[in-house]
C-alpha cells in the first residue's frame, strides 16, 4: 500500500510540470499586455515599457518559465501583480474558505444524496422513487445564480432566517452557499447511488444474503451500500475538487471570499503569478483527492487492498 | 480504521467551523463597497473600492470637499511663489497612525515614492509635473514644477498622492499596503480578510474633528442585487452603487434611504478620427444625431445619468454649462451621410468590454444606426485586449468612460483631446485639432482663473462641434442607506469621508 502510495505521488511530477507549462503558455500568448492593465487606461509608453522591463515581460519565454519554476520549487510564487502581495499568502487566506464550503456542501450532498438514492432504488418506480428522481433532475439543471438569488429572497428577505452573503464568522453564513453549491452534486450522488444500488439488488451474494435470512436492513446497509458506494466515492472526489475550484458563481452571489473568484479576477487582470499559483494549487488539491479517493477504495473493497499489501 | 477516519474528518470540520465562529467584531457602521480592495497602498492600484477605505486612512496636503472647492489639509496653506513654485505651511501636532510626528520629510517621501520609477504606481502621471521637493524645514515644504502647471493644487489633492510616513513604509518594505496602512486620516487600519472585508477604528489621536463612529467595515459584494438586499435586511448601514433596476424597490422601503449625485464621470462613444469613414466630420456628427441618448438614459440608466452635451461633467470645474447636446433626428443625420458621400451607409464596428450597461448602449445604438443605413457590428474584447487594441488605433468605434478625478477640467481634456496624447496615454480617438491644443497648453500653464475658464469653454465648443465623440452621458451615482445612518456627505469622486457618519437609534 506504502509503495502505491509513494508511485502516486511520484507521478504527480509530470504532471504538475505539464499543467504549469500548458498555463503559462496560455496566459502568455493570449493577448492583452499585463502592464498596460496595471497601468491603467492613462499610462505613458516610457511607463509602460519600464514596467514591462521591471516585471521581466521582454525577455524569451523559456526563460520567464524557468525562472518561475525556479521560485516555485523554494514555495516562492511571486507577488501579484495587482496588489503585490505574495502569491502563497493570497492562496493561504483564500483556500480555507474555499475548502469550508466544499466540506459543508459535499457533507450535505452526502446526507441527503445517499439515503435518497437508497430509499428510491430499494423502492424503484415508487411514488417516493418518483419524486426523488424529478427533484434531482431540477438540482442538477437549476442555474447556481438563480437557485442563490431564490434562496436569498426566501431565507434571507422573507424569513429573515440567514445572513445573504459573507463570511463574518458563524454558521448561519454557511447555511445558503452551502445549499446552493451542494444542490448539483447532491443530485448526482442520489442519482448515482440509486443506479448502483439497483445494479447491486440484483447480484447472487444479494439473493444469497437474503436467503440466510438477514434482515431486509442488514442486507441493504451492509451488503449493498457498501458495495454500491465505490462509484459514489469516485463521485464524491470528483465532486470535491469542482465545489473547491469551481463554485465562482455562488461565491460572487454571496461575496464569499474563496478562491475560484480570486482566479476569474486575476485572469480578467491577466495577473499572472496569481492565475498560476492558483491554477497549480487546485491541480495539487485535485490529485491529492484523488490519491484519497483511491486509498477510500482499499477500505470500501478487501479486494483492492489485498491486490497492494 | 474506518470509525478513526470518520471522526478525524469529523473533527476537521468541527475545528474549521469553529475557526470562524470566532470573536465576531463589535462593529459600528458596515459598508457595501461593489467590490473588495485591491491594497492599501495610495500609490498603487487607482481602483473606486480601494479609493473609498484609503480615503478613511490617508489624507492630502490639499483637501477637495464635497463642493470640490480646495481647502487645507495637511497643509494649512500655501503660497505660488514663482510661476513654478509652490511653498507649503504644514499643519503641525499631527501625528500618524503608528504615532510619528507628521513631518516635511514625509511630504518630501511620498512624492519621491511616487515619482520612483522602480515603484511603477499606475498614478504617477498624476504628480509628473513635480520637479522637486526641498524640505525647508519641518513645517515647509517647497515644490518645484517642471513647467508651469495650472491644476497643480487639484493633483496634490487627489487620494493618490496622500502623505505617506516614512518610517512606516521602509519598515514594511514589501508588505506595505497589503499588511501595514500607515497615514493621519481619522481611522486606522485594523485588519483585511483578504476577499471579504476591511476594518477600520477611530483614531484617537487625530488632529481634526474625531470620527463619529468607533469601527467602520468595508464588505466588498461585487453582485448589485445582494448589496441591495444586505441593506434592506440590515446586513450593512451603507450599500454604495445602487445599481438602477434595485433604485426602484428600495425607493419603496422605508427603512432605506437613498442618496443620488453627480460624478465626475462620463461615458461616451469614441471614433477612431483616422480611419475612414470617421476621419469625415459630417460621419460623426450624423452619428451624433442618429443616437437616441433620451432612451439611454430612460431606460438603461432608469434616470441614474445625465445626458452630456460637453465630455466633462458639469460637476467638474471648467465644464461649459452653456453647450447643447446634439439633437435626435434621424433625418438630419441621413442628409449629413449623404453630403459625406454615405448615402446608403456603411458597416463598422463598435468595441467594448464585457459590462452589462456599455453592451446594452451598443445595441440601442445597432438599432438606431440601422435606421439610417450603418450596419454596426458589436464587438466583446477582453479588458487587457480593449486597452491593447484601441491603443494602438486597430478601432472603428469604442465605448467607454472617463472619470475626471481632480475635479479639474485638465484631467477631462488633456489625456482625452490633446495631439501629443495618442494611445496609451488617454487619447484613444487620435483626433486632435490645433486650435484646441494651443487651448489647453494655455490652460494648463496660466494661473489667471478667468483666462483658464475660457480656454476650456472654447475647447469644449470645439470638440462639441467636431465631434470626435458620440456625446453619452453623465453618470448619476445612488448611495443606499438605513434610515437610522446620518452625516453622510458624498463626493462627487465616489471616494466619500465617512468620519461624520453616525448611527442614531
Amino acid at each position: 500500500m506504502l509503495t502505491y502510495i509513494i508511485k502516486r505521488f511520484l507521478m504527480l511530477i509530470p504532471v504538475l510540470l505539464g499543467i504549469s507549462i500548458f498555463v503559462f503558455l496560455i496566459l502568455h500568448l493570449t493577448p492583452g499586455d499585463p502592464a498596460a492593465l496595471m497601468l491603467g487606461e492613462h499610462a505613458p509608453e516610457e511607463q509602460l515599457a519600464s514596467l514591462r522591463e521591471q516585471m521581466g515581460l521582454n525577455r524569451p519565454l523559456p526563460i520567464q518559465y524557468v525562472t518561475w519554476l525556479g521560485r516555485a520549487l523554494r514555495l516562492d510564487l511571486g507577488r501579484s501583480l495587482r496588489s503585490n502581495r505574495q502569491v502563497t499568502q493570497e492562496i493561504a487566506q483564500r483556500l480555507p474558505a474555499s475548502a469550508e464550503l466544499a466540506i459543508v456542501a459535499v457533507l450535505f450532498s452526502l446526507v441527503v444524496g445517499i439515503p435518497v438514492g437508497v430509499i428510491s432504488a430499494v423502492k424503484p418506480n415508487s411514488i417516493i422513487d418518483n419524486v426523488a428522481m424529478v427533484g434531482a433532475l431540477t438540482g442538477i439543471g437549476m442555474p447556481a445564480f438563480w437557485q442563490g438569488l431564490m434562496l436569498i429572497l426566501i431565507f434571507s428577505v422573507t424569513f429573515g432566517w440567514f445572513p445573504s452573503s459573507g463570511r463574518l464568522g458563524g454558521w448561519q453564513y454557511y447555511v445558503l452557499p452551502a445549499l446552493t453549491l451542494g444542490t448539483a452534486s447532491t443530485a448526482s450522488i442520489a442519482r448515482m447511488t440509486r443506479s448502483t444500488m439497483l445494479e447491486v439488488i440484483q447480484q447472487d451474494y444479494i439473493r444469497t444474503a437474503r436467503s440466510k435470512g438477514l434482515t431486509n436492513r442488514v442486507v441493504i446497509l451492509r451488503h449493498a451500500l457498501r458495495n454500491a458506494l465505490i462509484p459514489v466515492v469516485t463521485i464524491v472526489g470528483l465532486q470535491f475538487g469542482t465545489l473547491m475550484a469551481g463554485a465562482v458563481l455562488t461565491e460572487t452571489i454571496f461575496a464569499w471570499p474563496g478562491i475560484g473568484r480570486m482566479v476569474v479576477d486575476a485572469i480578467n487582470s491577466k495577473d499572472f503569478p496569481v492565475v498560476q499559483g492558483a491554477i497549480m494549487t487546485f491541480a495539487i488539491v485535485y490529485a491529492l483527492i484523488n490519491l484519497v479517493v483511491d486509498i477510500l477504495y482499499a477500505f470500501l473493497d478487501p479486494r483492492v487492498k489485498t491486490r497492494y499489501s | 480504521m474506518r470509525k478513526n477516519l470518520s471522526i478525524h474528518v469529523l473533527m476537521t470540520v468541527v475545528l474549521m467551523l469553529a475557526l470562524t465562529v470566532g470573536a465576531s467584531a463589535d462593529v459600528s457602521i458596515s459598508v457595501a463597497n461593489t467590490s473588495d480592495i485591491v491594497d492599501l497602498d495610495p500609490q498603487g492600484q487607482n481602483d473606486v473600492p480601494s479609493s473609498r477605505v484609503r480615503a478613511q486612512i490617508y489624507e492630502t496636503l490639499v483637501f477637495q470637499d464635497a463642493n470640490l472647492n480646495l481647502v487645507p489639509g495637511l497643509a494649512v496653506s500655501w503660497e505660488q511663489v514663482d510661476e513654478t513654485t509652490f511653498e507649503f505651511a504644514l499643519r503641525e501636532g499631527v501625528v500618524f497612525h503608528n504615532g510619528e510626528p507628521f513631518t516635511a520629510h514625509d511630504v518630501k517621501f511620498t512624492l519621491t515614492r511616487h515619482l520612483d520609477p522602480e515603484n511603477n504606481s499606475p498614478t504617477q502621471f498624476l504628480i509628473g509635473f513635480v520637479d522637486e521637493v526641498i524640505v525647508v524645514d519641518d513645517y515647509r515644504v517647497r515644490i518645484t514644477m517642471k513647467e508651469p502647471f495650472a491644476p497643480a493644487l487639484s493633483h496634490l489633492a487627489h487620494p493618490a498622492t496622500s502623505v505617506l510616513n516614512e518610517k512606516a513604509v521602509l519598515e514594511a518594505g514589501e508588505d506595505y499596503g497589503t499588511q501595514v496602512a500607515i497615514g493621519t486620516g481619522p481611522f486606522r487600519f485594523v485588519s483585511w480578510a483578504v476577499g471579504s472585508h476591511v476594518d477600520l477604528a477611530r483614531f484617537g489621536d487625530y488632529w481634526g474633528e474625531p470620527a463619529k463612529a468607533d469601527r467602520l467595515r468595508f464588505r466588498g459584494i461585487p453582485e448589485n442585487t445582494v448589496r441591495a438586499i444586505e441593506l434592506e435586511t440590515g446586513g450593512v448601514d451603507i450599500a454604495y452603487n445602487i445599481a438602477p433596476m434595485d433604485e426602484l424597490i428600495l425607493e419603496a422601503n422605508p427603512l432605506v434611504v437613498l442618496d443620488k449625485f453627480e460624478t465626475l464621470a462620463t461615458h461616451y462613444v469614441g471614433f477612431n478620427a483616422q480611419k475612414e469613414p470617421f476621419d469625415n466630420v459630417l460621419v460623426r456628427r450624423a452619428i451624433n444625431h442618429a443616437i437616441d441618448v433620451d432612451a439611454i438614459v430612460d431606460y438603461i440608466y432608469t434616470g441614474q445619468a445625465i445626458r452630456a452635451a460637453s465630455p466633462i461633467s458639469s460637476q467638474v470645474w471648467g465644464a461649459n454649462t452653456d453647450l447643447e447636446p446634439y439633437e435626435f433626428n434621424p433625418q438630419l443625420a441621413r442628409e449629413l451621410l449623404a453630403e459625406a458621400g454615405y448615402p446608403d451607409g456603411f458597416s463598422t464596428s463598435v468595441w467594448l468590454n464585457d459590462n452589462p450597461l456599455r453592451m446594452e448602449i451598443a445595441e440601442m445604438a445597432q438599432a438606431n444606426l440601422a435606421d439610417i443605413g450603418i450596419d454596426l457590428e458589436i464587438q466583446i474584447l477582453p479588458w487587457g485586449t480593449y486597452l491593447e487594441d484601441t491603443a494602438a488605433g486597430r478601432h472603428d468605434m469604442f465605448i467607454l468612460g472617463w472619470s475626471s478625478v481632480t475635479g479639474d477640467a485638465d484631467y477631462g481634456l488633456y489625456a482625452l483631446f490633446h495631439g501629443s496624447q495618442f494611445g496609451n496615454a488617454g487619447n484613444r480617438t487620435f483626433w486632435s485639432h490645433p486650435r484646441v491644443d494651443e487651448l489647453l497648453d494655455l490652460a494648463r500653464v496660466t494661473a489667471d482663473e478667468d483666462v483658464r475658464l475660457a480656454a476650456y469653454w472654447e475647447a469644449q465648443e470645439i470638440i462639441s462641434e467636431e465631434a470626435p465623440w458620440l456625446f453619452l452621458i453623465a453618470t448619476m451615482e445612488v448611495t443606499g442607506l438605513r434610515n437610522n445612518i446620518t452625516g453622510f456627505e458624498p463626493h462627487p469622486a465616489s471616494h466619500h469621508k465617512l468620519h461624520t457618519v453616525t448611527r442614531v437609534e
